[in-house]
């Protein structure tokens, strides 16, 4: 009995040591840290092909539905004020929180020769981010409940009384969500992005958790119409669900100031452990190869580099008329109208 | 009774475990833009009505499932610690299984059974809105529902126990008086149980109140959720001054409990353990067995439905089993990691408490009840200003360390419980006659105590292990790059659609906590009758 009792001891030890030298062990590897927004289904085979072929080890960290993109933003700046930088590259699933490090000095300037023919619109102009595999917000429509006579063809549908309680959007508070607000804000003005969201919450617009549950809910007919991503319509559609996407305000009317197309972006962060391995793996990622990759995976992310083909579901960039924005007003922006939106949208 | 400097030592080291990241978490709350000392947070934060409505929200739901939890609970305990319902040790075990089952994948299987196709499911979707989110009152139902399945196994837990320590012979009393079992359980069981009762409720209360993931998957948005919300938006100093809020509720409650309480809990502690004649049924067995029955269909066999149900067919589970073997391994690592500290600490501390009295005792029992007390993100929240510290981070907070010592902190109550009870096995003169014959404080543990408690630390470590594994709350704040467990993993992939590899992930996560709760269930069942 005794004997048992010292082996039990041994044993914890041993167990004590494995777990707290799985910290220890981590400065002698080749690595490289990086926080990504993407969804893990679709970024990490991206991460583990790098990591395949050139021998370094990726290191990643995902956000969830709980702490979203601004999460992972909150603690890069959090890393970059107090030091020390713990985080390689950033890897997000839009713009704004990428143009939210940058004015905050946190990202390193990095022109990645494999973004050549990247468009300049999808680029840092200082060369802090580069953009790629974008997303473009949408209308998901219900295909049983709303006929072809009614889908809707711009965004002040879900302020129409037809769908009083029957649209959906996340809140905008994070996300593309409130990337799309703050764009509103900036093309449109205060006095009629503010006549815009309160003519939607007097139309009993139904406030969704994110894009997903906004699709979830038109998907299962709960809601009609609602105001979402491509690439989340574009899984439900590759699922065989019952709806259809509308690229919004693509009509010859003065209303009609096209859509928002969102790109991926991704930066360097300053002040990083591992400078040579982030810029190998930015290289990577911005590849053609992988934005095909990205094409053709079931979220449909749409390319933004010519001559790369898209998946098919969703419309080429060619196709879509963007609304003309620029992300360092936009991110501007972002930050004066996140209180009203705070106030205003709550569940 | 064990030395001062010995008590001393392990209520310091429980201190500390406890209290550095709640005082972190505090510290954070005061801290002002320029890193001195405000108030400011507080302020900002309490003093918008948001803030206000959220807490009431918060309140009605937590309130809400604990007395759910009550009315299901109190009935299933007595029924299965106090009667001769047929088969009641495995009603007992099946009635606290659920505490390995995690409150998110509860929130899944629920909402997977709720749509259009039948009346209940209609009900379940339109008349508790648990899907389309809150609407209106009707919207608080489905949320006190799920939190109140979710969490009544701990009413069980003490209820039960606390059915077990009633006074024999006040009952044997009233049988001769010619009480009826109604009268009995009403008069004298009951009221003699209530500390276990109240101690059930409490825990499902703060539980409620601190848990984010079931009122945000069903579309309502309570105080935890907005600390969440807070904090991922930069605004960390507000998080952890409106965490502050429900955590000083559930203390204070907690605190009144132990004043109030405080010496029926030292008594049933220290109580030897008196065989009760179980109450006799008669006519009605079947019904008690029916809603024995209902009572583990809603808590475990709706999540375990739901999750086989969505995991496909076996190859299926298997490729997707095959894909999450990292996530695996981490889990693996940081549960034996959080199993073995929590261990470690619940012995010592438990046989502080057994071997104590007066106020050290009553501060030992206070401070090994606390994690479980405050709610999981100002607790994620402190350990994670602990943590990203230079020195501690390279140590600890970069690797699975960090998932350990979270999930560590967070079941330490269970750890200690189990301490206690394997305490409590030891009878104290062994360890005077050992001392009296020259035996120094490592021989009589090496050669005494841990012998004899062996079982009861093995179960507390198993308990511990099975509740880690499927952590979520916690983890989700300390998780560093590079190490993602299986909950966290099952988290973000729940939002894409992807059932099966939810799912399946789900079920491993289950099979893990059950195979090792259960084990420590039973070992500290068979302990139990054996003393």
């Amino acid at each position: 009995m005794q004997r048992r009792c010292w082996l039990a001891l041994a044993g914890a030890v041993a167990v004590l040591a494995g777990v707290f030298l799985t910290s220890c062990g981590r400065g002698s590897r080749r690595e490289v840290v990086v926080f990504c927004a993407l969804d893990s289904v679709y970024s990490e085979p991206v991460l583990r092909e790098f990591e395949r072929r050139t021998g370094i080890a990726v290191s990643p960290k995902f956000d969830s539905e709980a702490t979203k993109t601004v999460g992972l933003t909150s603690i890069l700046l959090d890393q970059h004020r107090r030091g020390p930088v713990r985080c390689d590259v950033f890897w997000n699933n839009e713009v704004m929180q990428t143009v939210r490090l940058k004015r905050a000095g946190a990202l390193e300037p990095y022109v990645s020769p494999a973004a050549a023919d990247i468009p300049g619109a999808f680029k840092d102009p200082d060369g802090h981010w580069t953009g790629f595999a974008a997303r473009a917000r949408v209308i998901v429509y219900n295909k049983n409940l709303v006929p072809e006579r009614l889908r809707p063809r711009t965004i002040w549908a879900l302020a129409d009384p037809r769908w009083k309680g029957k649209a959906a959007i996340a809140r905008p508070l994070a996300g593309t969500t409130a990337t799309h607000a703050a764009a509103l804000f900036s093309v449109w003005g205060e006095k009629q992005a503010k006549v815009y969201f309160e003519q939607l919450l007097a139309n009993d617009v139904h406030i969704a958790l994110g894009n997903a549950n906004v699709r979830d809910l038109v998907v299962a007919g709960r809601m009609h119409i609602g105001l979402t991503d491509t690439d989340d319509v574009a899984s439900a559609i590759g699922r065989g669900d019952p709806v259809g996407m509308i690229i919004p305000g693509q009509g010859d009317s003065p209303a009609d100031m096209g859509t928002l197309v969102i790109p991926n972006t991704v930066a360097v962060m300053k002040g990083c452990p591992h400078p040579e391995e982030a810029r190998k793996l930015v290289d990577y990622i911005l590849s053609a190869e992988v934005e095909e990759r990205l094409a053709r995976c079931p979220s449909a992310q749409i390319p933004v580099r010519p001559g790369v083909p898209g998946g098919g579901v969703t419309p080429a960039l060619d196709d879509i008329r963007a609304v003309a924005v620029d992300y360092e007003k936009v991110a501007a922006k972002a930050e004066e109208v996140a209180e009203y939106l705070r106030q205003n949208f709550r569940r | 009774m064990q030395s001062r400097a010995r008590s001393a030592i392990w209520l310091a080291v429980l201190a500390g475990a406890v209290l550095l990241p709640l005082a972190a978490a505090m510290r954070g709350a005061l801290a002002g833009p320029d890193g001195g000392i405000t108030l400011s947070n507080f302020t900002e934060v309490w003093g918008a009505a948001l803030t206000w409505k959220l807490f009431a929200r918060g309140l009605v739901v937590s309130a809400g499932a604990a007395a759910l939890a009550v009315v299901l609970g109190v009935p299933y305990a007595y029924l299965a610690a106090s009667t001769d319902l047929p088969g009641r040790g495995a009603w007992e075990v099946l009635g606290i299984c659920g505490i390995v089952i995690p409150s998110y994948t509860v929130v899944m299987s629920w909402l997977n059974l709720s749509g259009d196709s039948t009346w209940v499911r209609t009900f379940l979707a339109e008349g508790m809105a648990l899907r389309g989110g809150a609407a209106g009152a009707m919207g608080y139902l489905g949320v006190i529902w799920i939190l109140g399945v979710s969490y009544v196994p701990f009413v069980v837990l003490f209820s039960a126990a606390a059915f077990r320590l009633t006074d024999q012979e006040a009952v044997e009393a009233a049988r001769a008086d010619g009480a009826s079992g109604l009268q009995v359980f009403a008069r004298i069981r009951l009221p003699a149980a209530m500390t276990g009762v109240a101690l059930g409720a409490g825990a499902v209360f703060a539980l409620a109140l601190g848990d984010y993931e079931i009122p945000a998957a069903l579309g309502l948005e309570t105080i935890s959720w907005e600390v969440l919300t807070l904090w991922t938006n930069g605004r960390g100093a507000q998080a952890l001054a409106m965490a502050a809020g429900p955590t000083l509720l559930v203390v204070a409650l907690y605190a009144l409990y132990a004043v109030a309480c405080g010496r029926s809990m030292a008594l049933a502690l220290s109580a030897e353990r008196g065989r009760v004649r179980p109450e006799r049924l008669g006519g009605w067995s079947w019904p008690a067995v029916c809603f024995c029955g209902l009572f583990v269909a809603a808590t475990l066999g709706v999540p375990l439905t739901g999750l086989l149900t969505g995991v496909g067919g076996p190859a299926t589970f298997l490729r997707n089993v095959a894909a999450v073997t990292g996530h695996l391994g981490t889990t693996l690592v940081a549960a034996c990691g959080a199993a073995v500290l929590a261990g470690v600490v619940g012995l010592a501390a438990g046989g502080m408490i057994a071997r104590t009295s007066g106020l050290a005792r009553g501060a030992a029992v206070f401070l090994a009840a606390m994690p479980m007390a405050v709610p999981a993100a100002a607790l994620g929240l402190g350990l994670h200003a602990v943590l990203n510290r230079p020195l501690l981070y390279e140590i600890a907070g970069s690797g699975a360390g960090a998932l350990a010592l979270g999930a560590a902190v967070r079941f330490l109550p269970f750890a200690v419980f189990a301490g206690v009870m394997a305490a409590r096995s030891v009878p104290t003169d062994l360890e005077d006659a050992a001392r009296v014959d020259g035996a120094g404080p490592v021989a009589v543990a090496m050669r005494i105590c841990l012998p004899l408690t062996l079982p009861a630390t093995i179960a507390g470590v198993l308990i511990v292990f099975a509740l880690s594994v499927s952590e979520l709350q916690v983890t989700n704040i300390l998780c560093p790059p590079g190490y993602q467990t299986l909950a966290v993993h099952l988290a973000d992939r729940l939002h894409t659609g992807e059932v099966e590899r939810v799912s399946s992930v789900a079920v491993v996560m289950l099979c893990l906590a059950a195979a090792s709760g259960g084990a420590g269930l039973a070992i500290l069942r068979w302990k139990g009758y054996r003393s």
